[in-house]
């Protein structure tokens, strides 16, 4: 799907930039200038046989230098500011994810992501059914949860993997997902973000003032989410047969013998 | 309206600060060796920024000559202008919202293509924010947890998931544009 997007921007892109060319060859180009503090447009017409050449290889040149710029590490813009290309934005993060990741390993080796884990057990039994606490399952959805809201995508996905062996155990038909995968998949499918740094990071590397500034209403936003994602999943697990349930015994020796 | 935001602001910024202590003096009191542990989680870091790269790369020169050719604009003014009105939702948080779900680095990318073009603390800046935050990049999630047991029959979850995903970002929009009210 990427792909086809990716394909689509490059060659519409290109073939956009073609036709720009030869329309402001041919017809004039209007550009936007500051005179005594006003904008004014004027458009500029390119008569001789020599203008309308350099008019032509100039998009060319256009679209080259954007290009370049973008994954420059810091360019100067056409109005005269400052701006960091993708590579100035690599740089800038390497140092804040760096800062945010070792913090965060800290937090693991002391339990506290355990124990932020143990406080959100009794929301469990009401989300979670089907899974009996004492089933790793639960353990490990936990820990999910708890990676997604310290906002460690890298350190989330191989929790979750781990978490869906557990609840697979639980599972009877093993191709179809069961109503307890489905909701961890769909809650892991909207945000449950406490603390985003990397977009913090990305706001402070590109001079933001105020880079917390966007937190409490992504909060919302994101609550709302969540709480489409629970609800829908209510409603439409109830159209298909959940899968039947391997007994608790039965499951924990499966559960063993995955380690 | 006013101490209500200075009160986020307040809690927004003493945050992270808060955050390091907390985690530094739990660690130390628990004689965890914060130092090493904090070396080896910056590795992780340092890996992650560079893995990115190529990402960033890719999608921010595609997106600097689709803008330069005047696709951009074109697309924008007759595609989606007609349908969302481009003051309450400008064309690159429509690209944002279709780009997210399929590519956490491609989402990146846009955002950070909207930070480099409106700065971060802009109307633009500050949706492209709260969108990246409150969504999360469905199809490779569910491809990846999905595929990691040999789950074919995925139910309702894509459904659920673009609900979700469709909800957050318009909260999103209808939060930033009641908080830049006038400011625009």
């Amino acid at each position: 799907m990427l792909n086809h997007i990716w394909a689509f921007l490059m060659i519409v892109g290109l073939l956009a930039g073609f036709g720009t060319a030869l329309h402001r060859t041919y017809v004039g180009e209007t550009v936007i200038k500051e005179i005594d503090g006003k904008q004014t447009e004027t458009v500029v017409k390119y008569e001789t046989f020599r203008e309308k050449l350099k008019a032509f290889s100039d998009s060319g040149n256009r679209l080259t230098s954007a290009a370049f710029n973008a994954v420059s590490i810091s360019y100067t813009d056409a109005s005269g500011k400052t701006k960091t290309g993708a590579i100035g934005m690599c740089l800038d993060l390497i140092g804040i994810m760096a800062l945010w990741l070792g913090m965060v390993k800290i937090a693991e080796k002391s339990g506290m992501l355990l124990l932020l884990a143990r406080a959100l057990r009794p929301l469990f039994r009401f989300l979670f059914p089907t899974v009996p606490i004492e089933h790793p399952a639960s353990g490990a959805m936990l820990m999910t949860f708890a990676a997604n809201m310290m906002g460690l995508d890298n350190a989330a996905t191989p929790l979750a993997i781990k978490a869906m062996k557990e609840l697979q155990t639980l599972n009877g038909d093993k191709t179809t997902a069961s109503n307890a995968i489905c909701l961890f998949v769909s809650l892991n499918l909207a945000s449950m973000v406490i603390m985003p740094a990397t977009i913090i990071g990305y706001r402070i590397s590109n001079g933001s003032d105020r880079p917390m500034e966007f937190m409490v209403p992504m909060y919302i936003a994101a609550c709302f989410g969540l709480a489409t994602a629970f609800i829908l999943c209510r409603i439409l697990e109830k159209f298909t047969p959940d899968t039947p349930i391997v007994p608790l015994e039965e499951a924990l020796r499966a559960s063993e013998e995955n380690k | 309206m006013e101490l209500f935001k200075d009160l986020a602001n307040l809690l927004n910024s003493w945050l992270m600060p808060l955050t390091f202590f907390i985690i530094v003096l739990y660690g130390y009191c628990k004689k965890v060796e914060v130092y090493s542990s904090f070396v080896e989680g910056a590795k992780e870091g340092f890996n992650t920024a560079v893995m990115i790269m190529p990402y960033l790369v890719v999608i921010l020169s595609a997106i600097a000559i689709f803008r330069e050719s005047g696709a951009m604009q074109f697309v924008s003014d007759y595609i989606i202008g007609l349908i969302i009105p481009e003051k309450y939702f400008p064309p690159d948080l429509v690209l944002l919202a279709l780009t997210k779900p399929l590519s956490g680095g491609a989402a990146r990318g846009v955002m950070l293509e909207i930070f480099q073009r409106f700065g971060p603390d802009s109307f633009e800046g500050f949706l492209a924010s709260c969108m990246q935050g409150s969504t999360e990049t469905t199809f490779y999630v569910i491809a990846v947890y999905l595929g990691a047991v040999g789950i074919t029959k995925s139910r309702h979850i894509v459904v659920a998931g673009l609900s979700a995903e469709f909800v957050a970002v318009l909260i999103s929009a209808i939060m930033a544009n009641l908080l830049f009210i006038g400011k625009r």
